[in-house]
């Protein structure tokens, strides 16, 4: 029998690693979870056919499909697939056993950012190479690359600021239930699988995260409003979030 | 938790025993951090609970403290090794803990068998303080003597343990001091050995006995009760000379052979908890 050696103790591994070490553990976990790769790859992968291939998306460029499949894309992963994991892995403990290790709570926030990112950047390249191959779209302009990268990571931080928000108030299920219909009502009424113009309330719909996403990434002239929108969903959802949010079952 | 007050020495094994709701599991949470508590103080290590430097020195097992139910042990345990410099090596862990077999997510195990996980968690950073909330909750016999086995050699390499158990006799004598607490209140701390010395005996004899002799035999004092037919306890402060008078008068009065007299750790347990399940 190996007797196990506790003579010494150990130092908590360098904080990079750490992160790293739980974001490659946890993006594990994430690809091999069928409902959300249902979630934050078919659904948007499914949405952009729909719109490239079919007479659903006579009214939009393959840019403008393009943009709507990210910002949904957007919202699966940094939303939905993050209220749900985190709504869980609160409820079983996992948040809190965690927290207790040289990670710690920081360091875990850290981590699921860092998955969020990585998870967008492959349905980026995912969603970017199928409208390249289906309709030739490409884009070189390197400004308009970085107004949707800081689009996106704009977004990012207000959904992970509502997600956890709901995660950490409200029971495991009850926030399963309303990560879920949050999700259909901005994919359908936010301006992402129907666009922003189609809808009876697009005045309002700006206004919504999803919106103010899908605008924020179109083409120039750059809409200003719409990062103000995002600005102000983040700031909101992070003061909710450290209100509300609880680490504990 | 009410004034509650304990110490455990470095490199000892501590046991927090009491009935459901006494405050065992409160206090563990205090102690890491979890819960404030309203007044006193708590030191681990000598650093407040809150302390992040206290991430890598203490192995934590909780009730409540979940691990990734879609991943595997071999995956759990190595990840949780990642985040320390100098783990010990997860197959080590795994073998040790008989966990090299399982390869089902975490929540197809049997609860013993993520138990085990959780202890196996616990360990892989090298602590030098465990504190473990009913670890063995779910486990079979041999689970149960390879955790005892193993907490003994971790003792003998200068680990402090500190952990709560409903089952007095469980902690036996393996453990250095033994914590009972009620109500939220220390209501013992002891070494085993003196807890079970203050303990009252109990014998059994299969005829009914008269019990009025031995009273008298006993003198003031002490009191003997059947507490069910054939099972008699005798409390008081017994030693070794009234034992062996219990015995002498047993054989006298109707006992074919001799009785064992007996007092265990769990008597002492339920003698100062009151006895009652509610």
């Amino acid at each position: 029998m190996v007797t196990l050696d506790l003579r010494t103790g150990s130092e908590p591994a360098p904080p990079a690693r750490r992160i790293f070490s739980q974001a490659v553990f946890d993006t594990r976990n994430v690809l091999r979870n069928g409902e959300n790769l249902l979630l934050t790859l078919i659904i948007p992968v499914v949405v952009l056919l729909l719109a490239l291939l079919t007479p659903l998306g006579s009214d939009r460029t393959a840019g403008e499909a393009l943009v709507a499949a990210v910002g949904l894309g957007v919202l699966a992963t940094s939303f939905t697939s993050q209220a749900i994991s985190t709504g869980f892995d609160r409820r079983y403990g996992v948040l809190c056993m965690l927290g207790l290790t040289p990670l710690g709570i920081r360091g875990l926030l850290a981590a699921r950012t860092l998955v969020s990112v990585l998870i967008i950047t492959m349905q980026i390249a995912i969603l970017t190479g199928l409208t390249w191959v289906l309709a030739g779209w490409t884009s070189t302009d390197i400004g308009y690359v970085v107004q949707s990268a800081i689009a996106i990571l704009l977004a990012v931080w207000g959904f992970t600021a509502w997600a956890l928000t709901l995660a950490g108030a409200l029971r495991a299920e009850a926030n399963l239930a309303i990560a879920n219909a949050i999700f259909l009502l901005l994919m359908f009424g936010g301006g992402l699988a129907i666009p922003l113009d189609s809808l009876p309330w697009a005045g309002l719909a700006q206004w919504l995260p999803t919106g103010a996403l899908v605008q924020a990434m179109s083409t120039p002239p750059i809409a200003g409003l719409s990062f103000i929108v995002l600005l102000l969903w983040g700031a909101l959802g992070t003061a909710l979030a450290t209100r509300f949010f609880r680490w504990e079952p | 938790m009410d004034g509650l007050d304990l110490q455990v020495e470095p490199g000892t094994t501590c046991v927090l025993l009491g009935p459901n709701g006494a405050g065992k599991t409160t206090t563990l949470r205090v102690l890491l951090g979890l819960q404030r508590a309203t007044s006193g103080s708590a030191r681990l290590l000598g650093l407040d609970p809150g302390d992040q430097a206290l991430r890598h020195s203490v192995g934590v097992l909780l009730q409540d403290g979940g691990l990734p139910m879609a991943a595997t042990p071999a995956t759990i345990v190595s990840h949780f090794a990642s985040l320390y410099a100098d783990p010990l090596p997860p197959a080590e862990v795994m073998d040790r803990l008989g966990l090299v077999q399982l390869r089902r997510p975490y929540r197809r195990l049997s609860g013993g068998e993520q138990q085990r996980v959780k202890i196996a968690v616990a360990l892989v950073g090298r602590p030098r303080l465990l504190i473990l909330d009913e670890p063995t909750t779910g486990m079979d016999p041999a689970a149960r003597r390879v955790f005892w086995t193993l907490l003994d050699e971790i003792r003998d390499q200068g680990v402090t343990t500190l952990m709560t158990t409903h089952q007095p006799d469980e902690a036996g004598t393996r453990v250095d001091q033994i914590a009972v607490i009620n109500r939220g209140k220390v209501i013992a701390d002891a070494s085993p050995a003196a807890l079970i010395d203050h303990a009252p005996v109990w014998f059994t004899c299969a005829r009914h006995l008269d019990l009025d002799p031995l009273r008298s035999v006993l003198g003031p004092g002490f009191e003997v009760v059947e507490v069910e037919p054939g099972r008699y306890r005798v409390n008081g402060d017994v030693g070794v000379s009234e034992i062996s008078a219990i015995k002498a008068w047993a054989v006298g009065h109707g006992s074919s052979q001799e009785v064992t007299v007996v007092r265990t750790l769990e008597e002492a347990y339920l003698d100062m908890t009151g006895g009652a399940a509610w």
